[in-house]
């Protein structure tokens, strides 16, 4: 049996799989196909200093493949959270990777000092892409508050930090590099794609939020580019996401250059989805010869050389 | 629970409205009245999402579930064309369902599909011996799916559609004030108009009595995980498929 053991950064994980924050519950809030625990991580839907309402509904619209969603990250606020979802986080007894949303630059520093006291917390995720949130541009499409969000947390933590970026930007490596240069460790390569959709009988947007972040298969190729363009220029570790919704989708990001892979949607059509998708790529190790998950990380960019 | 299940039985009822049953003795042992399904059973991504629907009939001795629902986009179509044999992905029940039936006697009101989700309520308080109080309405009479299930289950039944293809002219929230001013109810429960919703709530404050609502969204995970469904409620947004989809009537903003 080949290894799944991956290593991410400071991170060691024990499968590459892990749910896109804000998709999946660890405790009630899961469908209970399968045990948590399983997967390489879990990451904790985003939390905010203050407790947050979210976006007025309708936050959510299907469209070919994917999935429109503006729902603003509510949150019960980080003094909630670390009393009422970490024990369930702590007992899962897998990584626990806590995405953290701050409305300012330096609420990314409080977040980051408040939740390093608190023990269970294996890494910080930055959501700085999500574009549903606040009046202007998210942090990741903004080099310089992407650099003071960054550095805020950074100065505030000594925990491992994954930055996640946004699509929507014209060279998605240059902004993974303002990142690491703050102090990121990793890259989570990336967030939804800006997107609405207009009800052409009502003549107005469909979501209560106008426009959201498009995810699931429709934007996989997207995402893989992406992933491929940030392995090629920089050399920090990378959780690729953006459609994966089977095994396969998951090898192609590991052969793109990710070293772990974040399921969203594919969650929803599929509770077992990581299960179905650990599994797989457990069988496409072996059946392919390769003793370990790490083997094939950014394997088709070697090919490509090697022509 | 997460389980693939087989169609037993598809039939449409109504013009664009089907009775789709499946056999799951898990699911059927599991549901109460005012719990849904998500269910999926097509290939490719394209609809994407599973479907949420509400259980019309709950057959624990017969290991079934069955479901009524009316074709209003890509994902009821293809729904409709399922037939017995094929295989779907079913998780459920989910969801907080009606607060059980109590004596001596509930009133439901229901408007078109809403009706769907309130018979296997009354369908329970009959097997419980408890007095039912129908009232039911919709555009015309083939939007009342199971009508005859629900006479045989109501003490008695008020009927009103608005082309008058049956029941008298009139509006059934007048017909549920004056018998629940003469009558002893233990709730009220809606579904399917908010109108209606507006009145049985008015009419279960000024009596004091609970009244509950069973709402309706568009749902992402079903589970409460992706936040995409939420109502407004006198404590904030919150989510149709966990925290409902019954909330009480004076609680949600309707």
């Amino acid at each position: 049996m080949a290894r799944t053991e991956v290593a991410l950064g400071p991170l060691t994980l024990k499968n590459p799989v892990m749910p896109a924050s804000g998709t999946f519950g660890y405790g009630e809030e899961n469908a209970g196909a399968f045990d948590p625990g399983e997967l390489g991580a879990v990451v904790a839907k985003s939390v905010r200093l203050e407790p947050a309402p979210g976006n007025p509904p309708p936050r959510l619209v299907e469209t070919p493949a994917g999935l429109i969603n503006a729902v603003g990250i509510p949150s019960e606020g980080v003094d909630a959270f670390i009393r009422d979802q970490m024990p369930l986080l702590r007992q899962t007894g897998t990584v626990v990777i806590v995405s953290i949303a701050g409305s300012t630059a330096p609420q990314y520093g409080e977040l980051a000092a408040r939740l390093s006291k608190v023990p269970g917390i294996d890494a910080l995720e930055l959501n700085l892409s999500c574009p549903n949130i606040g009046h202007g541009l998210p942090f990741a499409q903004d080099p310089g508050l992407l650099a003071e969000a960054v550095s805020a947390a950074r100065s505030n933590t000594g925990l491992p930090i994954i930055a996640k970026m946004s699509p929507n930007v014209t060279d998605i490596a240059a902004m993974s590099k303002i990142a690491l240069d703050a102090g990121a460790d990793i890259l989570a390569i990336a967030n939804t794609v800006n997107a609405m959709v207009i009800d052409i009988w009502k003549r107005q947007p469909v979501l209560g939020n106008v426009a959201g972040g498009l995810s699931g298969p429709a934007i996989r190729p997207i995402a893989v580019r992406n992933v491929w363009r940030v392995y090629e220029q920089l050399e920090a570790p990378i959780i690729g996401s953006g459609g994966i919704a089977t095994w396969q989708d998951a090898v192609e990001f590991l052969l793109a250059g990710a070293r772990a892979v974040a399921v969203g949607v594919a969650n929803f059509i599929n509770p077992n989805a990581m299960k179905e998708i650990i599994e797989g790529i457990q069988r496409y190790l072996d059946s392919q010869g390769f003793e370990s998950v790490e083997d094939i990380i950014g394997l088709a960019h070697a090919a490509r050389r090697s022509q | 629970m997460y389980l693939t299940a087989e169609v037993t039985l598809q039939e449409e009822v109504a013009k664009g409205i089907y009775r789709l049953r499946i056999f799951t003795p898990t699911i059927a042992s599991l549901a109460s009245p005012g719990q849904f399904g998500m269910i999926r059973g097509w290939e490719g991504y394209d609809p994407l999402l599973p479907r949420p629907l509400s259980f019309h009939r709950i057959d624990f001795q017969c290991g079934q579930v069955e479901f009524v629902y009316k074709v209003a986009g890509r994902g009821t179509a293809l729904m409709s064309q399922w037939r017995p044999g094929h295989r779907v992905a079913l998780l459920g029940p989910l969801g907080n369902g009606f607060h059980p039936p109590a004596a001596p006697a509930i009133a439901v009101v229901g408007r078109g599909m809403g009706t769907v989700p309130l018979l296997p309520l009354v369908e329970s308080a009959r097997r419980e011996g408890i007095g039912v109080f129908s009232f039911l309405s919709a555009s015309q009479a083939c939007g009342l799916v199971d009508l005859d299930r629900f006479v045989g289950c109501s003490d008695q039944i008020f009927v009103r559609t608005d082309d008058g293809s049956l029941g008298a002219p009139g509006v059934v929230s007048e017909d549920l004030e004056r018998v629940a001013e003469s009558t002893r109810l233990s709730a009220i429960y809606c579904c399917g108009s908010r109108r209606l919703a507006r009145a049985a709530r008015d009419l279960a404050i000024r009596l004091r009595i609970p009244a509950y609502v069973s709402l309706e969204e568009h749902m992402g995970c079903g589970v409460g995980a992706c936040k995409g469904c939420v109502c407004e409620t006198a404590g904030g947004y919150r989510k149709v498929c966990k925290d409902g989809p019954v909330f009480e009537l004076n609680e949600v903003v309707i």
